[in-house]
């Protein structure tokens, strides 16, 4: 009786009430809040980009444009070494994203097959790599001595293979009915029929979560060009970005190094667009990322979930 | 028959015998070719690219040079954001090393332990006699600073050489906003307290109109290099040398830095330093006055006000014993080159790099091309290059070559010696006052402190590199954060002996030691 009651007090306690407006403002507030903190930094880019070099230069503009200003863009749009780096960055997406999968796919089934002999030996071997790793120049080693420096490969190989993504893909197959792929043995299939024409279909979700991952992953990454790639031919877009942001290496605008006061006065106007030109550099080689989201968010929200609840 | 058998025979013999001689000969015109690799960063010009090199005429004479000593380069080019990571990475490993480096972002001591363990060629033993005569004339001071404590030098440098004489070095000054005294019928200050009241008539009358009073100076404050600490007699640094005396020496341990401590605490107790990082106060149009080199003329154009004119000045006697003054040297060693092997084509580059031609190529250019010599038998740059646009400049070709591979890919190589009328090259600056004033002051002080103090220094031995390896970074560190609290007042000034007493349990005074001992030596080369 005591424990009942007991029960009765705790479920009072930890009742939610529905429609209580005091939570729904506090949370709405909060909300609120967590969203301007996330988003206002890009915004706070994209004001500075659009607005004059002059005002962009004293970072004082924070909500609205101080006068609307192309001009930057417009600069970007002409330069061809970003064009190069947008080239090279989609071949480097586009690879890994497609080797990748099907790494994952290749490599993830096996490891759902029951009684397939040293599975979990396989199982704790991808584990420990995926923990600990090797070090730079074993790495740098590695890549030059099997010939891959300075050659696109040097970023397409490596990041072929995901043990991570490997990990997720046998989460999500194991979590498939057996009976599922018991059916089509029964109906004459064999592994790779099973895994082409029942599996595949049924993955979507996992398979969107590794795309969006690989995505955004391989457009945001520099370090391994910066490590295996002298050829400024070869470099995806993050490292033409980062020497422009970082290192301030490449001035885009045309900063002349005239001694009259004219040719001076327009020397520093083209220097403050050179400042500008970083923000609307960010604005520019973000909005593919940001575009590609939409088109995955309905996978990816399911993908995420995965496992989260217990039926 | 037999007549004309032997006679064919002699001939045949003759034949071969003359044949047998022409290789030897061709051999004494010409040395064996050899290939020289080269590794080395992207030049920081903005329009003259190592990666176009091949356009450039004066690349092909550089070729042609190498050339006559028998060396074929071969030159790897990265940008400069990634040479850095590149170089170490390299050398780390211990692949993909270029016979010569820029190994300028590698510290000395792992340069000497490199060198020590065979990774890199004692340059010393490859300096044939061509460059050995052309170093012991020009830049004897380079291989002094760059001999380790084994006898052997692991790197040669880019070069400046000039002369020890003080009129040639480039003084350093504080500067101020003199259409801002002018607007304000202000004087310029010839005492402290007369400083500090122009900055703050500046300051609280919004001399830049923009309606905030966000004027200010701009000095950093945990360095003693602010030009002021100068009037006050102080180094510029936590240890320097004093010139006058060849003391090593510290301004923590100066009586006068408790006066510049107080004024600089004045300056920010009525807002007028600048305290923000990354500021942008000069494109707002709003700083008073800064520490430069006296005869720049680059502060102006950041401003935006096509009226601002930036004033060296010197405040003489703000203490007793006051009044010194940061001066470069007009003599430099810079930018360390390595080679790891390939010897005899390495020995043969050092008989380029160290020749007048090599310098004249650098500094010059082309005869005839970007300069000429004149009646006089000086030589002179054409206007259109040394006072022109490097765009119009990579556009036509006509380029001096340390542009582009100056401390770069190759060693840099300068010298005022063409110079021969100094008053005639200095009447073509800029800016004839603050040229003037450059001139007038740089003797005037007889106490001169450096930029550059390592040009006075020899290398360290292995016990000399562990113990400046052991204080060296708490001492600055503790130095810089100390000085920035006194001024701003964080900490109090009754705290200065304790703080004086902290820089002692760090080994300042072994540090300073060191260092002396360092600049005995250097003063026995």
């Amino acid at each position: 009786m005591n424990g009942q009651m007991g029960n009765a007090a705790l479920r009072h306690r930890n009742r939610i009430r529905n429609g209580s407006r005091v939570a729904d403002a506090i949370i709405c507030c909060v909300s609120a809040v967590l969203c301007f903190i996330t988003l206002y930094p890009m915004y706070y880019i994209l004001v500075l980009s659009l607005s004059s070099p002059q005002a962009a230069a004293t970072m004082k503009v924070y909500f609205v444009p101080d006068g609307l200003y192309l001009d930057s863009y417009a600069m970007l749009v002409k330069n061809s070494q970003i064009w190069r780096a947008y080239g090279n960055t989609l071949i480097y997406v586009s690879s890994e994203l497609v080797l990748r999968l099907v790494s994952c796919l290749l490599m993830a089934y096996p490891l759902t097959v029951k009684g397939l002999r040293g599975r979990k030996f396989v199982v704790i071997y991808l584990l420990i790599p995926m923990y600990f790793g090797g070090g730079m120049i074993p790495n740098y080693l590695l890549i030059t001595k099997l010939g891959m420096y300075n050659t696109m490969w040097a970023l397409i190989i490596p990041g072929a293979i995901s043990i991570w993504h490997i990990i997720l893909m046998r989460t999500y197959l194991t979590s498939l009915p057996d009976s599922l792929r018991e059916s089509a043995f029964i109906d004459g299939a064999n592994h790779f029929q099973v895994l082409a024409y029942i599996y595949t279909p049924v993955v979507k979700p996992i398979i969107a979560v590794i795309s969006i991952y690989t995505i955004v992953g391989v457009w945001n990454s520099w370090f391994s060009s910066m490590i295996y790639q002298t050829n400024t031919k070869i470099q995806p877009l993050q490292m033409y970005l980062r020497r422009v942001l970082v290192d301030m290496e490449v001035d885009i605008s045309s900063v002349k190094s005239g001694m009259t006061m004219d040719e001076i006065a327009a020397a520093v106007k083209q220097n403050q667009l050179a400042h500008q030109i970083r923000y609307s550099m960010i604005i520019f080689t973000t909005l593919p990322v940001l575009f590609t989201y939409p088109f995955f968010q309905k996978h990816f929200v399911k993908g995420v979930m995965l496992g989260s609840l217990k039926e | 028959m037999k007549n004309r058998i032997l006679s064919l025979v002699l001939a045949l013999l003759l034949v071969l015998s003359a044949a047998s001689f022409l290789p030897a000969a061709a051999d004494d015109a010409a040395p064996e070719l050899l290939t020289l690799t080269v590794f080395g960063p992207e030049s920081s010009n903005t329009y003259v690219h190592l990666e176009d090199r091949e356009k450039y005429p004066i690349w092909q004479v550089l070729m042609d040079k190498f050339a006559e000593k028998g060396v074929t380069v071969e030159v790897e080019v990265v940008a400069r954001d990634q040479y850095d990571v590149a170089v170490q990475t390299r050398l780390a490993s211990g692949t993909q090393l270029a016979d010569m480096m820029n190994v300028n972002s590698i510290n000395t001591n792992d340069l000497v332990r490199m060198g020590q363990q065979g990774i890199l060629l004692p340059v010393n033993t490859l300096l044939r006699e061509d460059a050995s005569a052309f170093i012991k004339e020009n830049v004897d001071f380079m291989t002094k600073l760059n001999t380790c404590y084994d006898g052997n030098m692991y790197w040669f440098t880019s070069i400046m050489y000039g002369t020890t004489d003080i009129q040639e070095s480039s003084p350093m000054a504080v500067v101020i906003r003199q259409d801002w005294l002018d607007k304000l019928g202000l004087a310029l200050p010839t005492t402290i307290e007369e400083f500090k009241n122009a900055c703050l008539a500046m300051h609280e009358g919004d001399v830049n109109g923009n309606g905030a009073n966000d004027e200010v100076l701009s000095l950093k404050l945990s360095s003693f290099h602010t030009g002021i600490a100068q009037w006050f007699g102080l180094g510029a640094d936590f240890i320097y040398l004093d010139q006058a005396t060849d003391t090593v020496l510290t301004p923590w341990y100066q009586p006068e830095l408790v006066d510049y401590i107080t004024f600089m605490h004045d300056l920010v107790e009525n807002d007028l330093i600048d305290l923000t990082t990354n500021s942008t106060k000069a494109s707002e149009n709003a700083v008073i006055g800064q520490r430069t080199y006296a005869t720049q003329t680059w502060l102006e154009p950041a401003t935006n006000d096509p009226d601002a004119y930036y004033r060296p000045f010197m405040i003489e006697n703000a203490v007793e014993g006051g009044n010194r003054m940061i001066v470069e040297p007009s003599y430099l060693s810079w930018t360390n080159f390595a080679f790891t092997g390939n010897a005899e084509a390495a020995s043969r580059a050092l008989d380029v790099f160290y020749s007048e031609d090599y310098m004249k190529l650098c500094w010059l250019g082309l005869e005839d091309s970007t300069y000429y010599v004149d009646e006089n038998g000086e030589y002179v740059v054409y206007d259109d290059v040394s006072n022109s646009y490097w765009e119009d400049r990579a556009a036509d070709g006509r380029i001096l070559g340390g542009w582009m591979w100056g401390g770069f890919a190759f060693p840099q190589s300068r010298t005022n010696y063409y110079v021969k009328d100094l008053d005639a090259s200095l009447a073509k600056a800029p800016d004839d006052y603050k040229t003037n004033y450059a001139k007038e002051v740089i003797g005037k002080y007889d106490k001169i402190s450096t930029n550059f103090e390592s040009m006075f220094y020899a290398m360290p031995n292995e016990e000399q590199s562990e113990i400046i390896a052991a204080h060296q970074n708490d001492i600055k560190t503790y130095s810089e954060e100390m000085l920035s609290a006194l001024i701003l007042g964080d900490e109090d000034i009754e705290n200065l002996p304790a703080i004086v007493q902290q820089l002692k349990d760090l080994g300042l005074d072994d540090y300073i030691a060191v260092y002396q001992q360092l600049h005995d030596t250097y003063l026995t080369y």
